[in-house]
């Protein structure tokens, strides 16, 4: 049986624990670093946000790939926060130009 | 053996899978997952060599909170509506009474489109937990973050305005999302859905 990891913020970044245990078991200095760390060392990974909010992924697996879903993500917000900086720079141009 | 601590946090969403509900249902995921709960419905399972009711039973012992929305049961192509909702509600309750343990913590929401609707065709669930959501994607966020925050008392979970517009958000980036993964956004099946939702939140918190 996998063991659930937390992945959660910490005084110097970000932890990752044991279920059932109050001390963290390695701590990163990015989030990021300690999802993907604690991906590989179990399934069952409980990540919780900024504020100590949770994250429950189902126990079916999904059918698409993690790692090119992940990608997917990245790449789709990274695309819209561009868009978005790109229409509030419009904006502030037509503001001036009013 | 099962985990008391998953079964806290299973929530069992029963709706109907058709296109028309579609928007209602991934609003209920999203609204269940944001609120840092497991969805869990029927669609989960896809093993045919299980009976679908044996199915059902098992996910609803898994599930401390269950969600029914009763809002179609009406008449439907073939005259008759459709019965399965109400029966699985009926499991649940069933499940909640005469079960002993964990399973007595049980919480159950039913959701209908109206007020007072189900009084029509099930009058015996008065006094249970009904709300309406008047078929709006916004009211069902708030309906299940609202029932959620009050039967789990937890007041870390977010407000309701504020993951109605989380969930807009991902809406809006889920056809590209969908593009990427050469994916049609209307045949997302349960568990990839459910995946790509925690998958985007997970990646929006960084």
């Amino acid at each position: 049986m996998t063991k659930t990891l937390h992945v959660e913020p910490h005084a110097d970044g970000w932890a990752i624990r044991r279920e059932g245990s109050k001390r963290a078991a390695s701590i990163y200095k990015s989030k990021q670093d300690a999802i993907d760390e604690a991906n590989k060392l179990s399934f069952d990974v409980v990540i919780h946000g900024k504020t100590g909010q949770p994250f429950r992924r189902s126990p079916v697996p999904p059918s698409i790939d993690p790692k090119k879903l992940r990608q997917a993500v990245r790449e789709v917000r990274a695309a819209s926060l561009k868009l978005r900086v790109r229409a509030s720079t419009r904006n502030q141009a037509s503001a001036r130009g009013k | 053996m099962r985990n008391t601590a998953e079964f806290r946090l299973n929530v069992f969403i029963n709706c109907p899978f058709d296109s028309d509900y579609k928007p209602l249902f991934e609003a209920t995921v999203f609204a269940v997952s944001i609120a840092g709960f497991t969805p869990r419905c029927a669609l989960e399972a896809g093993d045919a060599g299980t009976f679908r009711l044996e199915k059902i039973l098992t996910i609803l012992s898994e599930c401390r909170y269950g969600i029914h929305d009763l809002s179609r049961t009406e008449p439907g192509a073939f005259g008759l509506p459709r019965f399965n909702m109400p029966f699985e509600l009926g499991l649940d309750l069933a499940c909640k009474k005469f079960s002993s343990g964990e399973q007595r913590e049980k919480r159950l929401l039913i959701l209908d489109r109206s007020r007072f609707r189900y009084q029509k065709f099930l009058s015996d669930v008065a006094g249970q937990d009904i709300r309406d959501h008047g078929k709006s994607r916004r009211r069902v966020i708030v309906c299940v973050r609202d029932w959620l925050v009050s039967e789990s008392g937890r007041a870390e979970i977010p407000g309701g305005d504020y993951m109605y517009r989380r969930y807009l958000s991902f809406q809006r980036e889920l056809p590209a999302l969908c593009r990427k993964l050469r994916l049609h956004p209307e045949q997302l099946t349960f568990v990839d859905l459910s995946g790509t939702i925690f998958t985007w939140l997970e990646e929006n918190e960084v």
